[in-house]
């Protein structure tokens, strides 16, 4: 009796009679919308820490074509996530069943990123390919986990212009078992009841009106609601752990990692040779990050619980690969055979990355790196480059929260950021204007920080092929030619690089009977101009930092004056400082550029100021001197 | 320099047969044929094909076919390969990876892969030190139904390193042989060898292009013996299966060559498949000790084959109920044009294209039951709901630019990826392609244009061609100013070729109209003020858009000197031919024919101060020509620019001077108008 009870609470959602006319749909629903989620539940039993069920269900009515892709049912699967049932249906537009799917109709594929070497993640996908809009599918499944390492998040309105008619995420946990939660952006709190020997958490979403996402604005995931879900206890392939705080996460990692840093006899025997003689421990941890990066490289492979443990040091010595857990798990290992202490940290990479939710302890990672705490500073490490510089972190990982993770548990750390005034780039032109208007300049640039990564991979990664193509796409310029390039590369935490480039141009300048027309801004000239009559809801954000800073000198055929010049621009506030001068003397254009920019953020009421401060830019950069020749 | 002309040469390898006495014989291992290394290896010879840029050297790539008798009764090929390259830079640790696909759909039928060996060889302080790769680290993984990929990555390389490795496969689809690619896109190669060895049960044709001279190139006879299964057949259960072994003469071929350089690609190559040495094998014939079977050997009897078979021609005949079926759903129009323009709107507005095949992978009521399909089955089922409107619709074969130049000599199937169809309306001819919703009836996407065609028809087959050369992207655009009380104001408008038309059409669908409008008043910014935007032909697929609004410049009112681009929004701005110097042909995907019309009334009160001057200069004789012609005439200032490419194929000899006239241009288009107040 009790089991039927059981059934019937749980009962598949695809038993219930629903109807998915499109006209069902609110018109507050339609208002800004692509399409809409009709129906999304999500119910997640935790049998055990070591096993969960999911039962799942996504309707999505497509309003037009710009939101098929709402339509292109995709599943995750891999070695401790299986799908036990899947199927999927097309209604029409008045919620009549046209077709169906089942998992024989859908394709199974690898979901290899074409970085790894191996990787147990695929995917089944199923796509109705209706163009009779609008449409509505229904896709269901259930899924069986081994371990229960992550939860969704609940996120009841899912991307820009899609809005929500009903939402719904539940968990079932043993009583005493502790789910763990965190609501962001308002979202509601769980209704909580209990089952006999289960507690049930719900979090319920009714008609949501769709949103837009503005082009530089927020982050999604910063302009609507979510929950974030997390396990208390877990266990996964005969670990077990606990997440509740940072310090419990950390040392789970820990523990996975426990013995894996014992290296090769001939390894500690090169670690010794290396760094003995050295006396200072910044020059012996950059030998060491040396030695990692002329000897090893990045190969992915994952597979159960190898998201999450790194491979051995004995692996990485042996076979000189491994991914990033691996490498830096191997560089904590080579400087504890140095007597240094190196610290395994993981966090969340890549340039556009979501910032951590410190409060909320739960695998928020896609990346691992190493560090080296010392007295007054700690050194960065980037262990899956084989080139960037030591104590370097960059756009990848640099400036964010992460997770170092020490013996006794996490810790919440935060990795260097780099201002406008590290971002620099700084440039010097001498050039030369023949009669015709063809141009003959040496531009010597420094880059720094931020700045530098395109030239350091110009250096470093891309072949000599491709970095002369580069050059020669590279600028603003009529036809051109990069004849003579040439870089010096200063490594450290602020790693700096020098260009000199000789540039001829044809026809720089236009020389018509009696004028002159020339751009005294040759390389560095901002094109961005921003839509004025746009209505924002959200900040215009800008993450970007940065110093330009251009001198140029320009030496013209004799026997001009000037006729018409751009004015000289001084601008200081919120959107930076701006700043031109020009002056003509002796045959010789002479312009000074400077452009500072600090990461900012500016609210709505402020954009129309921002968009006359491009607007002066364009024209401060675009304009040409009018040099006439003297009567 | 590469001439285009010079990329394929079609060869036979002639083959005769005899049936000889019995023979043990096993799968054998490969033998190591490219001998023991040695610290001797590490140092490179002195060649031009290596300098200061070269990140790896193959310095031996090996590739060896042989047959060996199966249980299907029949010969399956073995592929050994065996490379050996020293890295010389971080920039070329990829090359450790090793991707091997495999064909065939059960574990049983699938390509079998077996002695992957493979190891880094490092100099430490003269000794030669051996990283091996585990057996257990070699990792399959099924793509999709019918591929799986092997992969491994050498363990232990680093700087300097040579990585070594040689795997086999044996396969059962030896309707092609892998084929062998002397010429790598990115790295020089000192030595690239080719062995076959066919028992002339089965003839093959061969393919060979490029440009690199053989160091061998000898061909031989030999024996071979051959162990062949036969299962017995499913009427008499329980029979054994049948053993029996083969005798045959064997035709062998060895090619070799030497110190090739890495192709290094450019812009405006199409594929660099098209130039490099390489050499493709195709089945012709098979002889099975009674009678010769020809296998596509030529056009008539491809088209003969593809017309039947249930991957193409038979698919329509399979499924002519559903054809039926839903050609009866789509109206007839008042005229057969109309009606075909039905069927073929019909077809691109209700399926979905996934993915360039030529062939139907099950059936086509698959297809008309999950709208969907791929470009041959879209096309296909065009050609049957063409016909079962009356209409005289035929599939063609092509292959698109990127896929490669096929040959109109002989059916080398590899070489064909898509299928559009012929249309017969009267005396005219169409050619549709239904699996780009865009494209308007009797239109085809440019990367179709890549020369040979085939038309495979019951009544007359035949080789169409599509040059780029004949594509024309033709765009007249109008400027038509005056000044006004209010500032200089005006109207502009363009009418754009059918290609520009077409992203135009795809912007609008994605954002809308507003938004295409709004995107041109920011891109003017504080300079103009533009308003009463309109898109004409917007749903009319055959024809291009034309795009119109009207502006108002603003300029300092009442300045003693007005400068203006007289080209406005539609100039070179850049030249398009960036890089100084070419090593291959210029393939664009279209011709130009741009002509810009400008007229201004000039202001009250101002005069003209100076104008640019008029110029034309012909491209390469009658091949193009830019013309830029402005008058000064009571009181109105007329030019009128047109540039004009009549190819789009261009040699690298060229090069230098298509630089120079597009140089050219972007000096005249970027030239200002000079007014003066009075």
């Amino acid at each position: 009796m009790r089991k039927v009870f059981y059934i019937l609470l749980l009962m598949p959602c695809g038993l219930r009679a629903q109807n998915y006319s499109t006209a069902l749909i609110p018109d507050s629903l339609k208002k800004d919308a692509r399409g809409v989620i009709r129906d999304q539940e999500m119910i997640m039993e935790i049998k055990s820490p070591g096993k969960a069920v999911w039962r799942e269900r996504h309707v999505y009515t497509v309003l037009n074509s710009n939101a098929d892709y709402l339509a292109n049912y995709r599943s995750h699967y891999d070695k401790l996530l299986s799908i036990s049932d899947i199927s999927g249906v097309l209604y029409d537009s008045l919620g009549k069943a046209v077709r169906k799917a089942k998992r024989k109709d859908m394709q199974d594929r690898t979901m290899d990123d074409g970085m790894s070497l191996a990787t147990d993640d695929r995917e089944l996908e199923h796509n109705f390919y209706c163009q009779l809009y609008p449409y509505t599918v229904d896709y269901q499944e259930n899924d069986e986990e081994d371990g229960i390492l992550g939860f969704h998040t609940w996120m009841p309105l899912v991307g820009s212009g899609i809005s929500t008619q009903h939402s719904k995420y539940v968990i079932i946990a043993p009583k005493d078992y502790l789910v763990r939660y965190l609501s962001v952006n308002g979202a509601p709190a769980p209704v909580i009841t209990e089952e006999k020997d289960k507690k049930i958490y719900t979090w319920e979403a009714w008609n949501m009106p769709a949103r837009k996402t503005e082009s530089h604005g927020p982050i999604w995931t910063e302009i609507v609601p979510y929950v974030m879900t997390a396990p208390s206890d877990f266990e996964q392939q005969g670990y077990k752990g606990n997440m509740s705080t940072w310090t419990d996460y950390g040392k789970f990692i820990q523990q996975l990692r426990t013995g894996r840093d014992l290296l090769p006899e001939n390894i500690k025997q090169q670690v010794h040779a290396l760094v003995d003689t050295i006396p200072d421990v910044h020059r012996k941890v950059y030998a060491l990050y040396r030695y990692l990066q002329q000897n090893t490289h990045y190969i992915s492979v994952q597979f159960g619980i190898g998201g999450w443990q790194p491979f051995p040091a004995d692996y990485v010595a042996n076979k000189r690969y491994g991914d990033c857990k691996a490498l830096s798990n191997y560089m904590v290992a080579l400087l504890k055979e140095a007597g240094i202490k190196g610290k395994y940290v993981e966090i969340m990479a890549e340039k556009d990355a979501p910032p951590m939710i410190d409060k909320f302890s739960c695998s928020q990672f896609n990346h691992a790196i190493s560090c080296v705490p010392l007295d007054k500073d700690t050194i960065w490490l980037e262990c899956t480059n084989q080139t960037v510089s030591p104590g370097y972190m960059g756009t990848f990982t640099g400036g964010r929260e992460a997770i170092l993770i020490d013996e006794d548990g996490g810790h919440l750390v935060r990795t260097p950021g780099y201002t406008a005034a590290d971002n620099i780039q700084c440039r010097v032109v001498q050039a030369q204007l023949a009669p015709d208007g063809d141009l003959d300049a040496a531009v010597r640039t420094r880059y720094g920080c931020i700045r530098q990564e395109l030239p350091h991979a110009m250096i470093d990664v891309w072949s000599a092929e491709d970095r002369k193509k580069y050059l020669n796409e590279l600028f603003d310029l009529p036809t051109y030619t990069v004849d003579k390039s040439h870089y010096d590369e200063y490594k450290g935490p602020h790693p700096v690089v020098d260009e000199d480039l000789h540039v001829t141009v044809s026809n720089y300048a236009s020389v018509s009977g009696k004028r002159l027309f020339i751009n005294p801004n040759v390389f560095d000239r901002n094109s961005l101009r921003l839509p004025a009559d746009s209505i924002r809801k959200y900040d215009y954000v800008d993450d970007n930092a940065f110093t330009n800073i251009d001198s140029v000198v320009i030496t013209v055929p004799s026997g001009y004056e000037v006729e018409a010049r751009p004015k000289d621009v001084a601008i200081q506030g919120d959107f930076g400082t701006f700043r031109t001068s020009l002056r003509f003397e002796n045959d010789k254009l002479i312009y000074y550029r400077f452009r500072q920019h600090s990461a900012g953020r500016y609210p709505p009421a402020e954009y129309a100021a921002l968009v006359k401060f491009y607007e002066q830019l364009y024209q401060s950069d675009n304009q040409r001197v009018v040099l006439v020749k003297k009567e | 320099m590469i001439n285009r002309k010079s990329i394929a040469a079609l060869a036979v390898l002639c083959l005769c047969l005899s049936v000889l006495h019995p023979f043990a014989q096993g799968l054998g291992k490969a033998k190591h044929m490219l001998g023991k290394l040695t610290a001797a290896d590490f140092t490179l010879p002195a060649t031009t094909i290596v300098d200061s840029n070269t990140n790896a050297v193959t310095l031996a790539d090996l590739g060896d076919v042989h047959f060996i008798g199966d249980k299907r009764g029949w010969f399956s090929y073995v592929y050994v390969r065996q490379t050996r390259i020293k890295i010389l830079n971080k920039k070329a640790f990829d090359l450790a990876t090793v991707k091997v696909d495999l064909y065939g759909e059960s574990d049983e039928d699938r390509d079998k892969l077996s002695n992957v060996t493979a190891s880094a060889w490092n100099l430490e302080n003269g000794q030669l030190q051996e990283t091996k790769l585990e057996p257990k680290d070699v990792y399959t993984s099924k793509t999709n139904k019918r591929w799986t990929e092997a992969k491994f990555s050498v363990p232990g390389v680093k700087e300097g390193s040579i990585l070594e490795y040689t795997y086999t496969i044996v396969s059962q689809y030896n309707f092609d042989l892998p084929s062998w690619k002397f010429q790598s896109e990115r790295y020089p190669c000192l030595s690239s060898e080719y062995h076959v060895e066919i028992p002339t049960t089965l003839n093959y044709v061969l393919v060979r292009q490029g440009v690199h001279p053989y160091a061998v190139d000898k061909g031989s006879t030999g024996n071979g013996t051959y162990f062949v299964t036969e299962k017995a057949d499913g009427a008499s259960m329980g029979a054994p299966d049948h053993d029996y072994t083969v005798s045959a003469i064997t035709v062998k071929h060895d090619w070799v060559m030497k110190n090739i350089p890495a192709f290094g690609t450019e812009h405006y190559l199409t594929t660099p498949d098209n130039y490099i040495d390489e050499i493709s094998f195709q089945l012709s014939s098979t002889y099975n000790g009674v009678e010769s079977t020809a296998h596509m050997n030529t056009w008539a009897k491809a088209t003969e084959e593809l017309l039947t078979g249930s991957q193409f021609g038979g698919a329509l005949n399979d499924d002519d109920e559903a054809i039926t079926g839903l050609a009866d759903k789509i109206p007839e129009g008042s005229s057969s044009t109309a009606t075909a323009k039905a069927v073929y709107y019909y077809v691109s507005q209700h399926f979905t294209c996934i993915g360039h095949d030529k062939y139907v992978r099950t059936n086509l009521r698959d297809v008309i039951r999950n709208n969907s399909g791929t470009v041959g089955e879209i096309n296909l089922l065009l050609t049957g709901l063409l016909r079962k409107k009356g209409l005289a619709a035929d599939p063609v074969l092509l292959s698109t630019r990127e896929h490669g130049f096929n040959l109109a000599s002989y059916p080398m199937l590899e070489k064909l990826n898509y299928v559009i169809v012929r249309l017969h309306l009267g005396d005219k001819v169409y050619y549709l392609d239904a699996a780009r919703p865009d494209l308007g009836f009797g239109t085809l996407a440019p990367d179709c244009y890549n020369g040979h065609a085939r038309i495979i028809s019951k009544t007359d087959s035949g080789s169409v061609y599509f040059w780029a050369d004949s594509l024309k992207e033709r765009k007249v655009t109008m400027v038509l100013m005056s000044g006004t009380d209010k500032g200089l104001t005006g109207t502009w408008q363009s009418s754009p070729g059918m290609l520009e038309s077409y992203n135009v059409r795809r912007k609008i669908a994605e954002h809308g109209q507003d938004q295409f409008f709004k995107d041109i008043q920011t891109s003017w910014g504080d300079d103009a003020e533009i308003s009463d935007g309109g898109i004409d032909s917007v749903d009319r697929l055959e024809e291009p858009v034309k795009i119109h609004y009207d502006f108002l410049l603003k300029q300092q009112p009442g300045a003693p000197v007005l400068y203006f681009y007289p080209i406005m929004g539609d100039e070179w701005h850049t030249n398009p031919f960036m890089a100084a110097e070419r090593k291959y042909p210029v393939e664009m995907y279209y011709t130009i024919d741009q002509t810009y019309i400008f007229s201004l009334m000039i202001p009250d009160g101002y005069v003209v101060d100076e104008l640019p001057k008029s110029a034309k200069v012909a491209f390469n004789g009658d091949q193009g020509y830019f013309e830029y012609l402005i008058v000064n005439q009571g009181g109105q200032i007329q030019l009128r620019c047109r540039v004009r490419l009549n190819k789009a194929w261009f040699g690298a000899e060229d090069y230098s001077t298509l630089r120079d006239f597009f140089g050219f241009i972007v000096k005249k288009e970027n030239e200002q108008i000079v007014l003066k107040k009075q």
